[in-house]
Formats: structure tokens, sequence, C-alpha cells
């Protein structure tokens, strides 16, 4: 399937007439469609599924005409005017082009309830054969419930990469493969069987043979039943997993605060350490700089000491031994020159001399003599309290630095526990062992059902060979035994047809999704393998063959499920179109990445698949960016969309 | 679904008679246009197909 060109009239925001060219050559399949948030990208996605199928992507309620008419046609149809919505869709599929086109009228501001679907289908002579049963043909086209595999929102994708998916991921490749046509011809098959029975029952007067076809009938049911149940406890045995998983990880959060909290509390021990351990060296530091002024001193008698050095050196003799010179003479009462001096005689020179004894100011001359000895004093203590303060206000630093670490953690830590679950891990347990439980229950009831199953089909086998040997006394039931073994055969042979298939085809998707996820990723030898294990979980291996799949950031788990749904595009051989509406909007370019995802992806598109519709913002694919440039060359229709407030309406202009 | 390849799975795995190839892709055709009439379809080439079908032991 290629699509060729859509037509809109009327549709949601596009009033009037508009029609876009889609690139369908092989080198040029690219058609870009840039539109910014809210410009009406969405409403045209959407459209060549409502023309297809009759829904919308997004409407979950169900779209209704009247919201599906744009506005200003809806008035307009008010002014006894007829206002029709119509959606033309013009496709190739296996040489054959069509035009899939849906419509419905408004008229006197009431629209339709009902739409109109028609599928014209090209003549060789150039006219167009309406097909009679268009829901169906388009289905076999593509079918509804394979479309989003074809069509859909970039940024609702990467479910497929998340724990809890698998059931989306069965359902994918099941669907998609046609394993679903598998089961449902196998089902036929069983019906039918169960009618040639009746049929057989009907015309045999064996009573033997009727008991035996009616016990075939009610162990088949009891089969049936019991696979029902099987299914029943393959639902709930995921959904215990799931809780489990659940609880294992509140659990471990619940761990990881507990530490945290445990953490804190040192924390705040060790914060009132260092407070406390802050104090006592401030009060240090009080108590040397009250002996500051030693310091001071120390200077200054440093200065007095040399003046006294200086005298000495010039020869002044120091007043106390000029006391002390004085003192002799008056008590020898002789004087250096060996003149005697004698009281009562001699008192002037006596007097004169106690005046100059009496004139030396001993005290000061005692202190400054004794300079040298206080000062070294002075400088021990001066040179403690230096050392002590130098050193106390180091500490006071160090308690400084590591009370605003200890602050910072405590911080953190505040922060993280903020809206913490902190419920006992004990309660967790408890539920973890109720849900284990359950689960193993539930193991054991499927376990015992697969017996039963075995048995039955045992039982089963037995009693039909039963029913055989009785009907070869039956010559009128002849024709409806070999149809009833011929189907039987063929249901057999379907059985092992489907385990072959699976295997093959889940086999091509894993290989098909590594090939695609590496030409995405610039760590292409990071991961090696891709895994999809019996149960349908998806698994990525990185080179030391360990799971990655709940490493992958964000972007990454979004390159892995397009990579997915490309891979299950690719092996299902369906030649359909590639409709992606905002394809990149949740990957972007790590700091540590070396290569932009996003280029990456744009490269590659174009060449994985026959034909690519993007429906970008002007984030994703930047004018004028590497992003544009290296798809510029596989562009062949590029359009942008304009939407006009002034009457909320869209305009398509076409770039390219 | 690939037919050619589940034709190919039956005659070279499953070593499956051509009869029943045909038989089995002929109904798989008629299953995957989910048709209403495919019970009377697949019954009528049941029906027919194991006449032509290798006798059963």
């Amino acid at each position: 399937m290629r699509l060729l060109s859509i037509k809109l009239k009327n549709y949601r925001s596009y009033y009037g007439d508009h029609e876009l060219t889609i690139a369908h050559s092989g080198k040029k399949n690219v058609t870009l469609i840039h539109g910014a948030m809210g410009a009406g990208k969405t409403k045209l996605f959407s459209s060549i599924q409502w023309c297809f199928y009759g829904e919308e992507e997004y409407d979950e309620r169900g779209s209704v005409n009247k919201d599906i008419i744009n506005a200003v046609a809806l008035k307009d149809s008010l002014k006894n005017k007829e206002s029709i919505v119509e959606v033309t869709v013009i496709f190739e599929h296996e040489n054959k082009k069509y035009h899939a086109i849906r419509k419905f009228s408004a008229f006197n501001g009431s629209a339709e309830t009902r739409t109109n679907f028609s599928l014209l289908c090209a003549l060789p002579t150039g006219d167009f054969n309406s097909l009679t049963d268009p829901d169906l043909e388009m289905n076999s086209i593509l079918s509804k419930d394979l479309r989003k595999y074809f069509m859909f929102d970039g940024e609702n994708i990467q479910n497929y990469s998340k724990y809890g998916h698998e059931t989306d991921i069965q359902r994918a490749i099941k669907g998609l493969l046609g394993f679903d046509d598998i089961e449902r011809t196998m089902d036929a098959l069983s019906r039918i069987d169960t009618q040639y029975n009746s049929d057989i029952r009907k015309i045999t007067n064996s009573q033997e043979l009727q008991a035996v076809i009616d016990d075939i009938e009610r162990i088949r049911t009891r089969i049936a039943n019991a696979e029902k149940q099987n299914l029943e406890r393959d639902v709930e045995i995921k959904k215990g997993e799931a809780l489990i998983q659940k609880l294992e990880k509140e659990q471990a959060a619940i761990g990881q605060v507990k530490e945290y909290v445990l953490r804190q509390d040192k924390l705040k021990d060790r914060l009132a350490v260092l407070q406390n351990s802050r104090v006592e060296h401030r009060e240090t530091v009080g108590e040397c700089t009250d002996k500051i002024y030693l310091t001071i001193l120390d200077g200054v008698s440093k200065k007095v000491i040399d003046i006294y050095h200086s005298l000495e050196l010039q020869g002044e003799i120091p007043s106390p031994i000029k006391a002390e010179f004085i003192r002799k003479i008056i008590d020898q009462g002789e004087c250096i020159c060996g003149r005697g001096l004698e009281k009562g005689k001699d008192n002037d020179q006596i007097d004169s001399l106690l005046h100059l004894l009496q004139k030396q100011n001993s005290d000061l001359d005692n202190l400054v003599t004794g300079l040298p000895l206080e000062a070294a004093t002075i400088k021990n203590e001066a040179d403690v309290i230096k050392i002590n303060l130098i050193q106390k206000l180091k500490e006071i630093d160090n308690v400084d630095q590591e009370v605003s670490n200890v602050e910072s953690q405590l911080k953190e830590i505040s922060e993280y526990l903020k809206g913490s679950d902190v419920t006992d891990v004990a309660m967790k347990e408890r539920e973890k062992e109720q849900a284990t439980r359950l689960l193993s229950d539930q193991k054991a009831t499927k376990v015992r059902l697969q017996v039963e199953v075995e048995t039955l089909r045992a039982e089963l086998k037995d009693i039909e060979k039963r029913k055989l040997k009785l009907l070869e006394n039956e010559s009128e039931a002849n024709d409806l035994k070999r149809y009833q073994e011929y189907t039987k055969t063929i249901i057999e042979m379907l059985r092992d047809l489907y385990k072959i298939y699976e295997e093959e085809t889940k086999n091509k998707v894993r290989v098909n999704t590594l090939e695609v996820f590496s030409r995405f990723m610039w760590k292409k030898d990071f991961y090696t393998e891709v895994v999809i294990h019996d149960n349908y979980v998806i698994d990525i291996l990185d080179k030391n063959k360990r799971h990655a799949r709940e490493g992958l950031s964000a972007g990454e788990r979004q390159c892995f499920s397009l990579a997915f749904v490309i891979a299950l595009a690719n092996v299902t051989g369906k030649d359909a179109p590639f409709i992606v509406d905002t394809p990149l909007g949740r990957i972007s370019k790590d700091p540590g990445e070396v290569v932009d995802p996003r280029v990456q992806i744009l490269k590659a598109l174009p060449e994985l698949l026959p034909q690519v519709i993007l429906f970008v913002t002007y984030e994703e694919v930047r004018p004028g960016d590497e992003s544009e440039k290296v798809i510029a060359q596989a562009v062949g229709a590029e359009y942008s969309l304009e939407y006009d407030s002034s009457n909320g309406s869209t305009r398509i202009v076409k770039i390219k | 679904m690939n037919l050619n390849e589940i034709q190919e799975i039956l005659r070279k795995k499953l070593h499956c008679p051509e009869q029943q190839v045909k038989t089995i892709t002929n109904i798989l055709r008629i299953v995957r246009h989910n048709d209403s009439r495919a019970k009377s379809e697949i019954i009528e080439i049941i029906e027919r197909d194991s006449k032509n079908a290798t006798p059963l032991n």
C-alpha cells in the first residue's frame, strides 16, 4: 500500500478544500509535514485513519460528526446551504489504484450522525468500480487492528520496551504476523469437527456410538474450560509477578530511605559535636585575643632593649651602676682617685653625691636593666599566644568547612526524604509473602490444569479410537468419517505449523529489531542481542550478556521501541506506509552521546521503510539544522501547516 | 502472515502432502478475510479436498 494523495474538505480545522501529494517514489519516499504545536498536525494525521476506518486516533469517547465538521462550515450550513465534510485518500495497493472516500453532510447547523464510506478501485479502462463491501476490503488491505503499528503517535510507543507490556508485544507480533489467523482457523476447524460429530450422531442408530460421541463432546468442553482457566491463570500469574516486582522495588526504595534516615541521624550527631567544638575553639580564641597586647609588648620591649644595648655600646654607664659607684664612694669614704671623704669635713661633697644618687631613677633603670629577661618572658608568652591563636583559627576554619559539608549533606538527604514512602519494610515483606503465596497457588493451579488438559487429551484420543471402530460399522457415515478425519489432520498440521512459525517469526523480529536499533544508536557495539522470551518479554543484552532494558534512557527506550515497530513492519512484509505523529518527541541528545539519535533516526527511516510520512514540530526537525539536512535527500514532498487564529482554520502551505 | 512462508514450512519442515498444503492455504486465506461466510466455505474446501487426499490409516 502506497499513499498518493490526501484531500480534505471541512475536516476539523481544515476549512474548505485542501490537497496534499504524498511522496512515494523509491528514493524520494518521505513526506515531511511541519507544524507548530496546535497547528493541526494531529488532525491531519487522524484524518487518514478516519477516512479508512471511521475512527480518529485520539478520541477515546468516539468522535461525533458534530465535532469533526469544521466550525465555519457548520455555520455556513445555517444559511440554508449544505456543508460537506469529506476526506479522500488515494492509494495504490498490489498494482491497483484506490480512492477511499469518507464523508457526511450538515444542513441547518445539524450534522448527519452516520458517515458514508466508499472504496473505488480503478479498472484497466480508467474507470472506477465502487467495491460492494468497502469496510471489508479496506480491512483486508490494512486491518483496523494492525493500523496502529503503521500509523502512531511517536510519543506513545515507548511502552513496548517497558516492563508489564508483554501482552501488547504478544498482540503486536501475533496480530501483525498472522498468528491470530492460524488460531482462528484452528478454532473454526474444531467447531466444524464438532458439527461432524453432531451430524454422525444424528444418522447413527448405535446407542454406543451416540454415547461415545457425547463423551467426546463432554471431554472437549472440559478441555476448553480447563484451557480457558489456564489462560486466566496466566493473566493472574502475570499480575502476581508484576505485583511482586513492584513490592520489591518499593522495599528497595524503603531500604534506601532507612539508610538515609540512619545517615541523617549520624550527620545530625556529628553536626552537634562540631558546633560544640566550634564554641570551645571560639572561647579559646577569645582568651588569646585578651592577651594579644603581649604580642605588641613584645615588639615594644624589643625596641627598648635595642636602645639599652645601643647606649651600652656608646659607653653610657647604666644609672644603677652609677648609683652603685656613688654609694660605694659614700660608704667607703674614698674616691676612685684615692682621696678620702670624711663626714663633717667633706659634708658638701657627700651631700652633692647623695643628691646625684637621688637623681638616678633607680626604679626605671632597674626596670630597663631587667628588660632583657622580661622581654624573653613576654616573647615566649606572645609566641604561645600566636601559635594558639593560629591553631585555633585553623581549627575553626576546618570545623566551619565540615559544618558546611554536613549541612549540605543533610539538605540533600532531607530533599530525598521529602515525600518518600517510609512505610515499614516488614509490612511490605508481609505483602510480598502474601503475593508470593498467591502466585505459587496460581502456578500450582496452572500445572494442575495442564496435567488435566493432558489427561483429557489422552482420554479423548482413546475415545476417538473407539469411535473410529464403531464408525466402521456405520456405512452411511462414510463421507462424514472422511471429512472429520481430514479436518483433524489439518488441525494437527496447523498446530505444528503454529509452533514452528511462531519460533521463526520471533527470531526474525528480534534479529531485525537489533539491526534497526543499531542503526539508531551511536553505541553500535554496546548492545549485541535482542531477546524475545517465551512470555513475550522483550529485552536487549549488552556486550557482557547483561540484561540492559531497564538501564536504557528515555531516548534509547523510544529508539528501541521504534526499532521494534519497524522490525515488525519489515518482518510482516506488509507494504504499508509508516505514518508517525511527532516521531522524535521524546528523543534528545544526551550530554554523553557522541551522535544525536534524532539525526540517526531521520537518516535511517527512509532507508528502512518503503514510504514514510512524518508530522514534525519545528523542534524535531529544525530548518537548517543537521536533522533537516540528513533527511532532505529523501524528502519528496514537504508542507507547512499554518494556523489562522482569526477563523480557527489551518492552511496547508506547500514547501516542496 | 506470509502464505508463501507458511507453505514453505508445511512442505519443507512438516513434509505435508501437497493436497493438505493447498487446503491449509485456502482456509487461511478465507479466515484472514474474517468473512461471515468463512465456515461454509471451509466446510466446502474440507469436503472437496478430503476426496482427493491420501487415504488415511
